[in-house]
């Protein structure tokens, strides 16, 4: 028997059994569903990408969010602490039954964040089943905002969340009350005067270094840039128990 | 070498770097060539079209949520969904099994083979066109389940050797070795019922 021929027979053998294939409105139904998923998923890593930029607006605020948030840990042990109020967390919840339109959800969503003064940075997590979303769980970053107008905002903005519970709690950030009062107070009220990057650097170095932050503890960087200047301070300080 | 399945591992390796760097148009292309393949695969191995629609769901789902994992240099796209789609068979076989036994633990993937080879009752009797078929039918389903499966990988699926190992996450030079062997077998029984099919060329499986 020639190869060709016994390849053919064998190939004819293992034809798709047609019997139990999907219906073919299956397709079509699945790639809605996926692209939608894919969607939500490219829009998450965009907002990934943005932060990952240093000279970001949102960026540098979690850089200085995050020196915080390690000294707070640092000084779990000591006594006197300070919470401070770094956002709101969003929990929205669908029930088993809803009929959730996740591509408006989504778009509706995104121009609620857009468009709230205060809020510096987002993430949104998404859990769910087979039969959809059930949870969608905003992190709004930005210092005092007020939860229950949020609530209400997103809720007037994104009608197709009519039917979802929507419940919020603060994202909160504890810190050592020492070092912390000097952050606040002297940290993020620098006074920089400087023509140049270098001169402005060194004003800050010079500012920090007096009040007891050490040169191997800071990282300042100075860009001027159409007429701006973007500061960047990151103090790292670590307080053992 | 088969330039139109390379071609086509080609293809699908430009969308999915395509995709993840979110172009959607990308990803539908991808989405509308691994449809028919994956939903075929599965098809093949469940009883009935429900079960059939949800695993084709929870693959292509798994398949979203990892695409930033695909490494080009381990294989293909196909072969890559592929092995999702098997391994999401064993699964569903397993849960079927769990609820309708009083076994304790999984099934062994070994108990599953004759579902992952395809061969439940007789699927393939309406495509027993001539005695040709019926005889390579018959030889073939003297075979072991895990080679009928690689036979259903290569020949259903046409997944090349090295493509058929990946998925079934064997040797290569193993899977090679007994599918000569599987087709040396054939034909030597083919060829001692019909002496006129003496004189042709040994019969070696193409890559």
């Amino acid at each position: 028997m020639h190869d060709r021929r016994l390849n053919d027979d064998l190939e004819r053998l293992h034809e798709p059994d047609t019997a139990n294939r999907p219906r073919p409105e299956h397709r079509s139904e699945l790639e809605g569903r996926l692209v939608s998923r894919y969607r939500i998923a490219q829009s998450r890593k965009r907002r990934w990408l943005i932060m990952l930029n240093p000279w970001n607006r949102t960026a540098r605020f979690a850089l200085v969010g995050l020196a915080l948030v390690m000294l707070g840990v640092g000084a779990c042990s000591t006594s006197t602490t300070t919470e401070v109020d770094m956002g709101k967390k969003m929990s929205i919840g669908f029930s088993a039954k809803a009929d959730v339109d996740m591509i408006s959800i989504d778009t509706g969503l995104s121009n609620f964040l857009d468009t709230q003064p205060g809020i510096e940075n987002v993430s949104v997590s998404i859990s769910e089943t087979m039969d959809g979303p059930k949870l969608i769980e905003v992190m709004a970053w930005g210092q005092d905002l007020d939860g229950d107008a949020l609530v209400a905002e997103l809720r007037r903005q994104v009608p197709e969340l009519e039917d979802a519970d929507i419940s919020f709690e603060t994202l909160s950030g504890t810190i050592e009350e020492s070092f912390a009062s000097k952050m606040k107070r002297e940290v993020f009220h620098l006074e920089v005067d400087g023509a140049t990057e270098e001169e402005i650097r060194a004003q800050i170095m010079a500012q920090l270094a007096e009040q007891g932050v050490a040169e191997g503890d800071a990282v300042v960087d100075v860009q001027m840039k159409d007429g701006q200047t973007e500061i960047k301070v990151q103090v790292t300080k670590e307080v053992e128990d | 070498m088969d330039l139109k399945k390379r071609m086509r591992d080609g293809r699908h390796g430009l969308w999915l770097r395509l995709a993840r760097r979110g172009n959607e148009d990308a990803f539908r292309r991808l989405y509308g060539e691994l449809y028919d393949p994956v939903a075929g695969y599965i098809a093949a191995r469940t009883n009935n079209v429900h079960d059939a629609e949800d695993l084709t769901s929870a693959v292509f789902q798994k398949f979203l949520e990892r695409l930033d994992r695909f490494e080009a240099d381990k294989g293909s796209v196909m072969t890559w969904i592929l092995a999702m789609a098997r391994n999401a068979v064993i699964d569903h076989h397993r849960r079927l099994d769990a609820h309708g036994s009083a076994r304790k633990g999984p099934v062994p993937v070994e108990e599953l083979a004759e579902v992952l080879a395809a061969d439940q009752g007789d699927p393939l009797g309406s495509l027993v066109r001539d005695e040709d078929l019926r005889q390579v039918r018959q030889l073939l389903c003297r075979e072991p389940d895990d080679v009928r499966e690689m036979f259903a990988l290569r020949f259903g699926q046409g997944l090349r050797v090295r493509e058929v190992a990946a998925v079934m996450n064997l040797g290569e030079a193993a899977v090679k070795q007994r599918f000569a062997r599987t087709l040396r077998k054939i034909r030597q029984e083919l060829l001692a019922e019909e002496p006129e099919r003496k004189g042709g060329p040994e019969c070696m499986i193409a890559d």
